[in-house]
């Protein structure tokens, strides 16, 4: 009964049964092959049809003969019909997910039908062509761009494809294949078309900004643009459809697509972001190392992509075209004009961005652009009033307040989210465009300031940031759903194919991060190469030193005794299982010893100035002594001839070039710095005397004067001498120079100070005192910028500072807006001292251009390097001219050294991330990330 | 370990500029330790004596005092056979504010005004307080036996 043709049928649970060609139900299929078939003989239509051939039978039929049958399978159209996600049916349940909770129906079924497909797969050894992970591509294969992919797409002119070699390569690719997935993003990157910016931009482009330029404008303007980048989405594969057996098959096996973790199937390519979902253009710009000028680029940006509609396009005029946008209604909480119906789309720019990068925003924005061409205000604070005036001039004039760009910070967006409910105010608006300066600053998903990100309206979002990732890539997450770039901005869709495989170390959850980045996102790195091989940016060498310094001995014990007692806290909470429960405890341990590191006396909390302050009630007297030394009459009891002689000395010396210039007689160097033993006014270097008086303790004698043998000569008598020579004469009435201490408010006195010399430094303000004095002595203009993250250190490092006669500006987090700005300019401003600038590393490690500076202090470690690497930054960026040299202050043997492995551990993940690694790296950092904790 | 710059100028100004009647030339091999020499004082017994001494500055010189000792045989109060000198600034009395330069001047001073009341050699101590000028003349017929330039 050969030929009998069987037609495929009814399915109960798993059964299914063969007929023969005359209806005839003759057998059923073997139930582990049916198994994985019926879910998908069961969806409704049914995704597959099943026929037979009979290749063997036994001549006459009886229960239980076996019957060989070539099956043929086919998978019917409706099979490639798109489904949507489980996830985006259910959309607000964000906990919802894959692998946790109840499953709906829904996913069950899909589950099951996406485990037929892979069976069936399996069965008919069939197996994907490519992988998303694109690891095929080979540079060589550049050129040859058999890509059918590329072929199938709607390719445009813009964009050269580089996508994968699908043909000339294997299935499965080797982790070590990864990294070849970011190199490719940057050759495309390198490709990119130029693009003028627009007349009304006054700035000249660099060649890389010009690309940026287009590739932004395309995206903008195009909003499938990104899917042209030719990447498979990353969960998809592709498959061929087996040649038929005595057909003929005219060109090439047709291609499919499959989604093994949902069981979707395309007829057409899945390119790396569902297009159903690219409702906007979002995308991240982020440059990995700063001062490559993103705000530039958005400048650029926004003059290029101005107005909202065609319909503006007519008005060819080089004049700026007005903005339809009504603010005044925009920014009144209540009550609210009716809006009136807009015939033009949005076409403002909001930028929200660190506080202390307003002013720095608009000044960038106002230099380049023409005269006139631009509108910007800073919603933010006090000047929220003003706008709100401003604007409603405006209204009165010819109805449109024409502003372009509105610059807000995250603090009052955040403030603006919660005082309308989300409606209202900045949130009225639709925008043209979002900006997220700084964008890692929403990196938590729950905080507010993500949450009011994500409320705003815009056509289009960016984020610019240099640390997409600062932690965990989870971070990455809430970036991914502020652009609502989806699927990725559900965070069960993240969480399931990327921190779940990262967690269970699958170094296969960075590729996907690689492929999603690869086309939302453009970077630029300083060391990026440009079509001709040219670095994209030039910029002078960076020299970091890492100075290891060694604590004094009281220190040291202060330090010790400070560690033993956290060690021995923390024992105690491991052991009992607490560590968990206090982990804020812990922390405030390991904040003290941070402190404690920098300096004793930070602990505990204490704001003020150093000591180095209070002592100078005794310092005054000696004040007094030198003023009254000019006199004809002294009024101390110590004013004999010889001290006399040395105060005479001392400020004859002040009017020498070099200060002091005398020889100390225990080193015979001259005097750094230089110290008086206070009875007989001797001096001599600090080191050197305090070694003496150490010396005479160990040998349990009483500490003299190396001179004169005048005794007892204790350490904390010492007098430091303090030569002020350069101050800017100004500073007491700049608001910047935030004094705090009694210092600077002192009268004019003789240019000679004398300090105790008690504990109240510490070996890292001394190294900072010594370092700057002798970049003083080699330029007596120098700028310099020092990082710390803790005010309280600031607040010393300014005592330090004073004493030295080192004019210097600060930067902290208590600062206005208005009183950073001076700040700045006070830095910037050209004059003939040298200049420090003191920032926290919190409120000023971003954003801030600080090029007139080439010398950058680092005062403590941060947990994390990729900050401490921003904050460097701000230095050594386009502009800079000279070689920027770095040093980072360590205490040798404390927590510092902790820190620093840490740090090592974090930008492994960065690195791992952004693809740029070597082989086998990956697995290591991925290794050293889970090592220990 | 390197040498302390204060070693080095100390040596630099001890050839640039020498106290009269005082020599200290570092060895070649080791600039720690020099060859001294100086010359007995005017109108002390000593005088017309060029005595050579050693000079050695410890590791922790300029906070420990160097290490002198006469090579010259010499009949002095304050000065034993084996050439060790009793002088409170090479001991307890020392001050990093002293030099080699200072040291030696010292030494020097030593010769001309010896102290019997704080002796080391006693048994010359005691001929100097008992018989001065017999003592003060042994002295010079040793400087001219062992000290002769």
């Amino acid at each position: 009964m050969g030929g009998s043709k069987a037609k495929a049928k009814e399915k109960e649970n798993t059964i299914v049964r063969f007929r023969n060609a005359r209806g005839f139900e003759v057998g059923r299929l073997p139930s582990e092959l049916t198994k994985s078939l019926t879910p998908l003989l069961d969806a409704s239509p049914p995704m597959i049809s099943l026929s037979g051939t009979v290749i063997d039978a036994p001549s006459r039929l009886s229960v239980g003969a076996e019957i060989v049958l070539q099956l043929r399978v086919s998978l019917t159209a409706a099979a490639f019909k798109r489904r949507p996600l489980p996830q985006e049916v259910s959309e607000e349940g964000k906990t919802f997910g894959w692998g946790e909770g109840k499953e709906t129906d829904d996913e069950k079924d899909m589950k099951a039908r996406k485990g037929g497909i892979v069976e069936l797969f399996m069965l008919c050894e069939l197996k994907p062509k490519s992988k998303p992970t694109a690891a095929s591509w080979k540079e060589e294969d550049e050129d040859i761009s058999k890509n059918k992919i590329a072929k199938k797409e709607k390719k445009t002119e813009t964009v050269e494809e580089t996508g994968e070699e699908i043909e000339m390569e294997g299935e499965e690719l080797s982790d070590g294949e990864l990294k070849v997935i970011y190199k490719k993003a940057q050759s495309t990157d390198r490709k990119l078309p130029f693009m003028e910016p627009a007349k009304t931009f006054s700035l000249e482009l660099r060649p890389y900004q010009k690309q940026a330029l287009h590739w932004m404008y395309t995206l903008e303007t195009t909003p499938s643009y990104a899917t042209n980048s030719g990447s498979l989405h990353p969960l998809w594969e592709e498959y061929e459809f087996p040649l038929e057996e005595g057909k003929m098959f005219h060109g090439k096996p047709k291609p499919f697509w499959f989604n093994p973790y949902s069981g979707e199937l395309s007829l057409e390519f899945v390119p790396a972001e569902s297009k159903s979902c690219w409702h906007t253009s979002s995308t991240f710009l982020t440059s990995r190392s700063v001062g490559m000028g993103k705000s530039i680029m958005i400048a650029s940006l926004i003059h290029t992509n101005r107005g909202a509609e065609p319909l503006d396009a007519a008005q060819s005029n080089g004049k700026p075209k007005k903005k339809q946008l009504t603010l005044d209604s925009s920014f009144r909480a209540v009550p609210r004009k009716p809006t009136k119906p807009r015939t033009h789309g949005p076409s403002a720019t909001l930028i929200v961005a660190p506080m202390s990068l307003l002013a720095q925003w608009q000044s960038e924005l106002k230099r380049s652009s023409a005269k006139n061409t631009l509108k910007v205000l800073i919603f933010h604070g006090d000047s929220r009033g003003d706008l709100e005036a401003l604007t409603e001039i405006d209204s009165e004039e010819d109805g449109v307040a024409g502003v372009d760009v509105v610059i807000t910070s995250y603090g009052t967006l955040v403030s603006e989210w919660s005082k309308t409910g989300n409606g209202g105010g900045i949130y009225d608006v639709e925008w043209k465009r979002v900006v997220l300066d700084e964008a890692h600053n929403i990196k938590s998903r729950l905080t507010k300031a993500a949450k009011a990100c994500y409320a705003l309206k815009s056509r289009t979002k960016w984020c610019l940031t240099g640390t997409p990732i600062i932690n965990r890539l989870e971070d990455l997450h809430s970036l991914l759903q502020f652009l609502d770039f989806q699927p990725w901005a559900n965070f069960s869709v993240f969480r399931s194919f990327i921190t779940a495989p990262f967690l269970a170390r699958d170094p296969k959850a960075i590729d996907v991060v690689q492929v999603i980045l690869e086309t939302i996102l453009l970077r630029r790195e300083k060391n990026m190469t440009d079509v001709d091989g040219k670095a994209i940016v030039e910029l002078p060498d960076k020299e970091v030193v890492v100075e290891e310094l060694e604590f004094s001995p009281l220190e040291r014990k202060i330090y010790d005794q400070i560690y033993h007692d956290a060690k021995t806290q923390f024992t105690k909470l491991n052991a009992n299982g607490l560590v968990g429960k206090n982990f804020s405890n812990i922390l405030a341990m390991l904040m003290r010893l941070r402190q404690a590191v920098l300096h004793p006396a930070l602990i505990g909390g204490r704001k003020e100035g150093l000591d180095i302050e209070a002592d100078l009630d005794v310092n005054n007297l000696i004040a007094q002594f030198a003023k009254g030394d000019r006199g004809p009459d002294v009024g101390t009891a110590n004013g004999d001839a010889f001290a006399k002689n040395v105060l005479d000395d001392l400020i004859a010396a002040q009017n020498d070039d070099e200060g002091n210039s005398d020889e100390c007689p225990i080193c015979l160097e001259i005097m750094d710095p230089p110290m008086i033993v206070p009875n007989c006014m001797h001096r001599t270097c600090r080191d050197c005397i305090v070694g003496h008086l150490r010396s005479c303790e160990s040998k349990g004698e009483e500490g003299f004067c190396p001179v004169c043998r005048t005794a007892p000569v204790r350490e904390a008598d010492l007098l430091e001498v303090i030569h002020k020579h350069n101050r800017i004469t100004d500073r007491d009435s700049t608001p910047t120079a935030q004094t705090g201490n009694g210092n600077t408010a002192e009268p004019p006195s003789p240019a000679i100070k004398f300090r105790k010399n008690s504990s109240n430094t510490s070996t890292k303000l001394e190294a900072l005192s010594s370092n700057l004095r002798r970049i003083r002595d080699q330029d007596p203009i120098f700028r310099a910028v020092v990082f710390s993250q803790f005010t309280g250190f600031l607040d010393m490092i300014e005592s330090v500072l004073d004493r030295d006669g080192i004019p210097w500006v600060r930067l902290d987090g208590s600062m206005s807006q208005k009183e950073r700005t001076r700040a700045l300019e006070e830095f910037a401003k050209p004059t003939r001292s040298p200049k420090v600038f003191l920032i926290s590393l919190r409120a000023g490690g971003v954003g801030l251009n600080l090029t007139t500076a080439n010398h950058v202090f680092m005062m403590d470690c941060w947990w994390n390097a990729s900050v401490e690497n921003q904050a460097i930054d701000r230095v050594h960026r386009i502009g800079q001219t000279r070689k920027v040299y770095v040093k980072h202050f360590i205490i040798a043997r404390t927590i510092e050294m902790r820190i620093l492995d840490i740090q090592k551990r974090k930008t492994a993940i960065i690195k791992g991330a952004l693809g740029d690694k070597s082989e086998g790296e990956a697995v290591e950092n991925l290794k050293m990330m889970f090592g220990d904790d | 370990m390197s040498l302390p710059k204060r070693i080095l100028k100390e040596t630099e100004r001890l050839r640039n500029d020498p106290a009269p009647g005082i020599t200290a030339v570092p060895h070649e091999d080791n600039v720690r330790y020099f060859d001294v020499t100086v010359e007995g004082p005017d109108g002390s017994p000593f005088a017309g004596g060029n005595f050579h001494l050693e000079l050695f500055l410890p590791e922790e010189y300029p906070m420990a005092p160097p290490k002198v000792r006469f090579l010259t045989k010499i009949y002095h109060p304050n000065i034993d056979k084996l050439g060790r000198i009793c002088l409170d600034i090479l001991k307890d009395k020392w001050s990093p504010a002293l030099q080699i330069r200072t040291v030696l001047l010292s030494v020097q001073a030593l010769l001309s005004s010896p102290n019997p009341d704080d002796p080391l050699a006693t048994d010359v101590a005691k001929h100097y307080k008992e018989d001065l000028p017999g003592a003060q003349e042994i002295s010079r017929e040793w400087t001219e036996k062992f000290a002769a330039k």
